[in-house]
């Protein structure tokens, strides 16, 4: 027989928290401030590096 | 007097007033809604016992503003490690180096099963290190920022507390009607509970608010806000902490 749990509100609450997080992305204007403050480098489209989540193995 | 989640559910059979309804604290919200809070697992009980047993839960706009000001020492630095994610590489180095540093913390903390805030001057640090200062051609970085990452989170947190954790909220026209207060909270009352306790405004305004309700319950997971209430003359009122 399969159990099926019901979900509790905090299992709830962290999903749509993760939902949330995966939606999240720098919008254009977030980008052209940061690249006129001089934060960051002018978008290279040939190199798309993105960094990985830290862990102890990958280092930074 | 004081319940002790153990035994709740004898205490029901005993004092079928505490059926009436609560009044939740900020804490226990939180717990609930933060994995690595010290309290999530017993807020976890609490508000299952709590839905199981049809036991009205309330709050008021004190409690609301606690939670979001929290959320927002939890979001805003999660929301930098998912802005560092997406863009490190083309950070300029500094920028770079302390978001990385930022991230290797927040990792640790989380397997270490630890809580992980900002505090009021690292927020400000951030701001700063953003750059939070209007440009004549547009909003400030920092701005940006929060509108990319920080203001979709936090649009949500309370909205889905409430629906969630099924909470009721005591406003104006609530403490007016007369339902559920015998007597409107007053300043007065609360400088009293503040001056004879030392604890906080936030806190002795949820003190003063419980105290003039006809709600018989308050769960905290506050120590100071429970002893608080064991030391002062709140006779007939229970309450819930770990």
């Amino acid at each position: 027989m399969s159990e099926q749990k019901k979900k509790t509100a905090a299992q709830e609450m962290r999903e749509l928290h993760e939902e949330i997080k995966k939606s999240l992305k720098p919008s254009k204007e977030l980008i052209n401030a940061l690249i006129k403050s001089g934060k960051m480098k002018k978008k290279d489209e040939t190199d798309k590096k993105v960094a990985r989540p830290y862990t102890p193995e990958a280092g930074a | 007097m004081e319940l002790k989640i153990s035994d709740f559910e004898e205490s029901l059979q005993k004092f079928p007033i505490l059926k009436q309804g609560c009044i939740v604290d900020t804490n226990v919200i939180f717990a609930e809604s933060y994995p690595n809070d010290n309290y999530n697992a017993w807020a976890e009980e609490v508000f299952e016992l709590l839905h199981r047993n049809l036991i009205p839960i309330y709050t008021n706009m004190n409690v609301r503003s606690e939670f979001i000001d929290l959320q927002r020492r939890v979001l805003i630095p999660e929301c930098l490690i998912s802005f560092y994610e997406d863009l490190s590489t083309e950070l300029e180095e500094s920028l770079y180096k302390k978001l990385r540093d930022l991230s290797k913390n927040a990792w640790n903390a989380r397997n270490n099963g630890k809580p992980f805030k900002f505090n009021e001057s690292e927020i400000k640090e951030y701001m700063k290190l953003l750059g939070h200062e209007p440009s004549s051609d547009g909003v400030s970085v920092w701005t940006s920022f929060c509108q990319s990452y920080f203001s979709p989170y936090i649009h949500k947190v309370w909205p889905e507390a409430v629906k969630k954790l099924k909470i009721n909220f005591l406003g104006t026209r609530e403490i007016e009607s007369g339902e559920f207060f015998d007597k409107h909270p007053s300043w007065d009352n609360m400088i009293s509970i503040l001056g004879e306790s030392g604890i906080g405004s936030a806190d002795a305004m949820i003190l003063n608010l419980f105290q003039e309700s006809k709600l018989p319950l308050l769960i905290t997971a506050d120590k100071a806000v429970r002893n608080t209430m064991l030391n002062s003359s709140f006779s007939g009122k229970f309450v819930l902490s770990p």
